[in-house]
């Protein structure tokens, strides 16, 4: 494995997914690569467009959340490689994108219940049915108690 | 030491599961757990009882595509260490339940009859909803 790809929204179950991704490219000597998404929700853009700075917003927010997940691996992992990518879209779409250039795409599963499922459906089922690499999904760490 | 779980049942599937982590285990040093389930069908059975045989031809079918799994890893990743796991049962229940300790659980894509797309089966998608250690889904394609 060369590159790993770990897809990242500053949530709890994206740490857990950072740090999967940067013990496996530790072991496989790969370099891993941290994707964040973004996008103007439509409800913004349907009530008459958004403005620049809306637009700056959110990629800075998303800028912010893949270096801090940056800073996580690399406290992890010193010694692995480390790319950061920002992608204006959908966060689906744009990591089965990122696999076709990946030997690896790792993301975090939320929680459990009807809810959980429901939205494992439209993100991770949607890039473990289409990507063309194997796709981790990474449950959230276990609760305390 | 930490395991890898793969499911096997001699499906197309299994097979690229199975290489996966075979491969994956011997980078991590970790033992590769194979698990099979078998029940006898119910259409077997016909509300009746199926004699000590049946049963022992169903399980004996599954070790042998257990045994099978275990000398191709032999040939392909020689240093891996292997445990099994043949038990009665439903697939999906009997993975998730022999799965529940493991590092990583390997699951995959399996082509759908009639389109070209890969989805994940029923026993892929019962852990990928329910297991609470992480889970690689595969797809079956040629390799780069």
């Amino acid at each position: 494995m060369k590159t790993i790809v770990v897809g990242v929204d500053g949530s709890p179950g994206s740490q857990v997914a950072v740090e999967f991704a940067a013990r496996e490219a530790a072991a496989h000597g790969a370099t891993l690569r941290i994707v964040s998404a973004w996008e103007v929700p439509p409800t913004v853009l349907s009530s008459g467009g958004a403005a620049p700075d809306l637009y700056r917003s959110f990629e800075d927010d998303a800028r912010l959340i893949v270096s801090d997940a940056a800073a996580q691996a690399a406290a992890l992992e010193p010694s692995v490689l480390r790319e950061e990518r920002v992608v204006e879209g959908h966060a689906g779409n744009a990591l089965v994108a990122e696999a076709e250039s990946a030997d690896l795409v790792v993301i975090g599963r939320r929680g459990h219940g009807a809810l959980a499922e429901f939205l494992l459906g439209s993100i991770s089922h949607q890039v473990a049915d289409h990507a063309k690499c194997p796709v981790v999904i990474v449950p959230p760490a276990p609760e305390d108690g | 030491m930490e395991s890898i779980a793969v499911f096997v049942n001699g499906s197309e599937e299994a097979a690229a599961s199975l290489e996966f982590g075979a491969h994956e285990a011997a980078i991590r040093r970790a033992t590769l757990r194979l698990v099979a389930a078998w029940d006898v069908p119910s259409s077997i059975l016909g509300g009746g009882v199926a004699g000590q045989d049946v049963y022992d031809e169903f399980r004996e079918s599954a070790e042998k595509l257990v045994q099978d799994a275990m000398a191709r890893v032999a040939e392909w990743e020689p240093s891996v260490a292997i445990e099994t796991r043949v038990v009665k049962g439903q697939p999906g229940p009997v993975f998730l339940e022999e799965s529940r300790d493991a590092a990583l659980i390997v699951a995959a894509r399996k082509r759908h009859a009639g389109i070209k797309e890969l989805v994940l089966g029923s026993v892929s998608k019962h852990i990928l909803n329910n297991s609470e250690r992480p889970v690689v889904v595969v797809p079956i394609l040629p390799r780069t």
